[in-house]
């Protein structure tokens, strides 16, 4: 049953569900009034999100629980966690909105793909609040099905083709997920996630069958967070729109698996129980492949979207990483970059869609002095891009940092090593077309800006807006309410001092 | 208030960021430049030492303060910042990228007076990084093949030192439980694995402070930098290394005589190399540059007395603090005379006045009676190890130093002559005063900053007769050989261009371009064929399962507004039945 403090998660899903279902009536050209549907939703979002995060800091409570089949109920439960990702995605919802509306301006079937859009925000805020795993699994089918519209918007051959791929790769995952789910049930009874875990009182013992259960789990949830060998789906789908690639790069897909993973070990298993078994050691050495294996594929990449889809493969690990690694500051790196990943990356596949957009450019190769005629575009490419490199005072270094010190505390000096060439392989692969925008001369004519700005200011203000939000998050890292304070503030909770 | 400390690199990083938001500005932006240093040269002279403060806002909680190390970095090189942009506003004045040079000169300031105010490594290593990385940006500048190849070089490098650093940073942060640089030597000292920590924070620094082996960037970015820009790599940013070195290593805490012999033998190495491979130079940025590396190494030399005896720190320490003024200033002098010559090529007046300039430096480089190297080495010598058979050997390897520093200079000198021959630049005025200040603070700041900064540096600035003749005997020396060398420039001109600026660089490039780079490369292409055939294989077993299943889901999906609208109706449904069931 819901309590009073019940309604604002349920609030929180509704904002964008509903809106979801409004926009799949609305005729095609209705744009204003999707476009102001679409924007008070996402905004209203943020703002019971920062309630929500408010309260929680007060110390209220936020539970909906409604029985479901069997002695399951459905729940949703407003924790640290869950706080850190709806925050992060109900930010990005916004402006990518903003983003998309200017992307898909004039073009066909908007109302279609608003509407699994909203579902897919939707489905994200599900994940989040998930309190127990069947709820989790629920909302991650929901996803998978949502996206996939998304994926194949543009109706073409390629994109149909990258569609299948990804439903196969998913719906897979998604059905193994269910497998390990249900095992689990069967050994464990309803689990519901508690920091630091909750299967050690539950089920030890059992040791072997948690640990075939854990890899089930884990193997399920690392399709969509793109750990090597299951990355297959992730450069492909780069077909889809530009917003689309932002939003399953940032906020929804790949970090609905990232996630997936934190609850995993850090509330289902608890980390110091899941290192009892053995199991973080595999873990973060599949990580550290995946980390070197992408930044590796996204070294011979022309294609700036595709660099970028085998960058995020490696980004992501670090979050698997940081999670592999026992102690709050490697936790804290995981969750914190949770955050950041998704913010710089977002920014990049923000950009690369202005380019493509406005100049016709999808390639490294041809980026020769284009930040002449973009130059704020470009800057937060370079901002971005210096960001995934790992260099103060950009987001991405705050991660780096605790997820190194964390690998120190926990001795494994070797991943400091992994993280370091990480640094360097993206740095190779970041500074060419970083170099090529600003210094080279264009080798080609651009066409004049179509007005004062670069480019259209719907395309332009969210890159802008990122960027200063991945510079921010780094250099104002001790602020108050930082992703840094809440990831410490997770951590905490599942580690307590 | 102490706080407030923060503002000196904001200063800059501010009016960089204007410069880039607010074009119509640009021309009154471009001249704060070199005002936008000048908080750095006021701080430590007005307020003087400050108490390190917390400001727990800024990137993990970071802390800033001011200690007599800090001041005398802080100064000379706001001060050689704020010249250098002066007379970069000139230099640059019809340069169609200026405002592009303008934003990434005043980040690289930002990041070395940063790292000067910086109190804890976070703070410290993202200064450095800003200013290492903005610097490509400046060396960069003209595009030319050469300036590409010595920014790719210096970023190549630059990313291997960031590296070293990483590493070390995460294992002495761990050593020290703590980022404050009041814990971190006294931490290193006592850690288990100190060798290897010592070991990467050295060469990590070293990238940046010349240290031979790793030099190879600095011939080649220094003379493709334009000349403001060469002016403070060779002047104030390779001292960034020293900082780091000074700042990180356990020098003063514990005796460590392995690493004061490494340092030793790597400093005079460098010392003497340096001289060496500067003399065949044909370009004079180029000499200049191998004179830094040549400094920089008997700056090595004195952290290496360090090392061998902690007692002896302190004064170390003050020695390094004056020898890095006194080498910042002058080199400082003599980069930016490159650019003044080029504009007084037609007036013989303007030419001997240009070359009466050089000439006090060079002379302050050899440790010339009265200047500032006299201070800096009779400081330097006072710290050789009292006891031991190498005391005596020391004492002479640095003056043969400075005989050799005279010896390069003076071919610097001659072949800044033979430029002002052949240079045709349009005079720019703006540019002979900021250089006109620079001399001037060259001949005076070694005097000066021991009483300003209340430094212990009386073992330099005393004047008695036995170091005068100490300071002038290499002179003496120096000079007949310079007069053979010119006699027999014929015989000698074959060895001269012999050795390209950056050395053993075309060894190592080679080796980056036909093994690494590509190698790396193919592993990416190798790895992606792999992966490649991993997904048909994958594709073909879930085709197999689930093809018929996929083209079904496809049609459905087709009328998506139904599917959608189902999708969301079951779960709201769902959800409500739910809820009404007791």
């Amino acid at each position: 049953m819901i309590e009073t403090g019940g309604w604002l998660p349920v609030s929180i899903l509704a904002t964008s569900g509903l809106v979801g279902i409004v926009i799949f009536f609305l005729d095609e050209p209705r744009h204003r009034t999707r476009n102001f549907l679409n924007i008070f939703a996402a905004l209203a979002k943020i703002v019971l999100v920062a309630i929500a995060i408010g309260g929680y800091v007060e110390g209220e409570e936020y539970e909906a629980r409604f029985a479901f089949v069997l002695e399951f109920d459905l729940l949703l439960r407003v924790d640290a966690v869950s706080l850190l990702f709806a925050g992060l995605s109900s930010v990005l919802w916004l402006l990518t909105t903003i983003y998309a509306i200017g992307y898909l301006e004039d073009s066909p079937h908007r109302s279609r793909f608003f509407g699994f859009f909203s579902i897919c925000v939707t489905a994200t805020m599900g994940i989040a609040f998930a309190g127990n795993l069947i709820t989790f699994v629920l909302f991650y089918e929901l996803l998978t099905i949502a996206t996939y519209p998304l994926v194949v918007h543009r109706g073409s051959e390629e994109a149909l083709a990258a569609g299948r791929t990804y439903l196969i790769y998913t719906l897979g995952g998604g059905t193994a997920l269910l497998v390990g789910v249900v095992w689990l049930h069967t050994i464990a009874g309803p689990i519901e996630f508690g920091p630091g875990g909750v299967l050690e009182q539950a089920a030890s013992g059992n040791s072997w069958e948690l640990r075939v259960i854990f890899a089930v789990l884990i193997g399920s949830l690392g399709v969509k967070a793109a750990l090597v060998p299951l990355h297959g789906w992730l450069p492909v789908a780069m077909v889809a729109p530009a917003p689309v690639s932002a939003l399953l790069h940032a906020v929804a897909v790949v970090k609905a698996g990232a996630f997936g993973i934190v609850r995993v070990v850090h509330y289902v298993y608890g980390s110091d129980f899941a290192d009892s078994l053995n199991l973080l050691l595999p873990l973060a050495i599949i990580a550290s492949i995946t980390i070197v294996f992408g930044s590796l594929r996204a070294l011979a990449q022309d294609d700036i979207k595709r660099r970028l889809a085998f960058s995020t493969v490696s980004q992501l690990s670090y979050i698997t990483l940081g999670v592999a690694i026992v102690g709050p500051i490697a936790a804290v790196g995981a969750l914190v970059h949770l955050v950041h990943q998704g913010v710089m990356k977002v920014t990049l596949f923000f950009c690369a869609g202005n380019l493509a957009e406005t100049l016709g450019i999808h390639n490294v190769s041809e980026l020769d002095g284009v930040a002449r005629r973009m130059p704020v575009t470009m800057t937060a490419f370079t901002i971005g891009g210096l960001g995934m490199i790992g260099l103060p005072p950009i987001a991405g270094f705050i991660s780096k940092w605790h997820l190194g010190l964390g690998a120190m505390e926990a001795d494994f000096a070797w991943v400091i090593v992994i993280l370091a060439t990480s640094s360097l392989l993206n740095a190779a692969y970041f500074f060419p077309p970083i170099y090529a925008a600003w210094f080279k001369t264009p080798q080609v004519e651009y066409p004049p800006a179509p007005g004062r700005l670069e480019t259209s200011w719907m395309l332009l203000v969210p890159a802008a807006a990122t960027a200063l939000m991945s510079f921010l998050a780094g250099a104002l890292a001790g602020v108050p309410y930082s992703p840094l304070d809440i990831a410490e503030l997770v951590a905490e909770v599942v580690y307590p001092p | 208030m102490n706080e407030a400390l923060i503002l000196v690199p904001f200063t800059p990083f501010a009016l960089a960021v204007l410069i880039a938001l607010a074009p119509p500005l640009r021309p009154v932006l471009r001249r704060l430049v070199p005002v936008s240093a000048v908080p750095a040269i006021l701080t430590p002279i007005l307020v003087g030492t400050i108490e390190t403060a917390d400001i727990p806002w800024f990137l993990l909680g970071t802390q800033v303060g001011l200690d007599t190390t800090g001041q005398v970095f802080l100064f000379f090189s706001g001060l050689l910042w704020a010249l250098a942009g002066w007379y970069g506003v000139s230099y640059l004045a019809h340069d169609e990228h200026d405002y592009r040079f303008q934003a990434f000169y005043l980040l690289a300031m930002s990041g070395n007076l940063g790292l000067i105010v910086a109190q804890d490594l976070v703070m410290f290593y993202a200064a450095f990084g800003l200013m290492t990385f903005s610097s490509a940006g400046v060396i960069v500048h003209d595009a030319t093949r050469f300036a590409v190849r010595a920014t790719t070089l210096y970023v190549i490098l630059s990313i291997v030192g960031e590296f070293l650093l990483l590493v070390g940073l995460f294992q002495v942060a761990m050593a020290a439980g703590s980022i404050a640089f009041a814990d971190v030597p006294g931490a290193l000292a006592a850690a288990g694995d100190r060798h290897i920590t010592i070991a990467l924070l050295f060469a990590g620094f070293g990238i940046k402070a010349g240290l031979p082996f790793v030099h190879i960037w600095l011939p080649l970015a220094h003379p493709a930098a334009p000349t403001p820009a060469s002016a403070v790599l060779s002047g104030v940013m390779i001292k960034a290394g020293l900082l780091g070195w000074i700042r990180f290593l356990p020098a003063g805490e514990a005796n460590f005589p392995e690493w004061g012999w490494i340092c030793i033998a790597l400093g005079l190495t460098g010392a003497f190399g340096g001289v060496v491979l500067g003399l065949v130079q044909t370009s004079p940025k180029a000499n200049l540059a191998y004179s830094s590396i040549s400094q920089m190494g008997l700056i090595t030399v004195g952290l290496g007395l360090g090392f061998l005896e902690a007692a002896a720190w302190p004064a170390v320490l003050t020695a390094l603090a004056v020898f890095a003024l006194h080498h910042g200033l002058a080199k400082g002098t003599l980069f930016l005379a490159v650019g003044v010559a080029g504009t007084v090529a037609r007036s013989e007046p303007a030419r001997w006045a240009t070359m009466a300039g050089v000439a006090l430096a060079v002379l302050a480089l050899a440790g010339a009676p009265f200047t500032s190297g006299m201070v800096a080495k009779g400081l330097l010598k006072e710290n050789l190890p009292v006891t031991g058979d190498w005391y005596g050997t020391l004492s002479w390897v640095i003056s043969f130093s400075s005989v050799a520093t005279a010896l390069l200079l003076t071919r610097f000198a001659f072949l800044l002559r033979r430029e002002m021959r052949t240079l045709k630049h349009e005079p720019a005025p703006g540019m002979a005063v900021p250089w006109a200040l620079v001399i001037v603070a060259t001949a005076s700041m070694a005097w000066l900053a021991p009483v300003m900064f209340d430094l212990d540096a009386a073992a330099g600035t005393a004047i008695s007769l036995p170091k005068l003749w100490d300071a002038t005997w290499p002179l003496l020396v120096a000079l007949p050989i310079a007069w053979l060398a010119w006699r027999q420039r014929r015989i000698l001109a074959d060895i001269v261009g012999s050795i390209p600026p950056g050395d053993v660089s075309v060894i190592e490039e080679r080796v980056f371009r036909r093994v690494i780079q590509p190698g790396t490369y193919q592993t990416g292409i190798f790895v992606g064929q792999a992966s490649l055939q991993w997904n048909t294989f994958m594709r073909q077993v879930a085709a197999v399962i689930a093809s018929d299943w996929a083209g079904r889901t496809e049609l459905q999906l087709a009328s998506w507004r139904y599917l959608g609208t189902i999708l969301l109706g079951a779960m709201v449904g769902f959800v409500l039945l739910l809820w009404w069931t007791p």
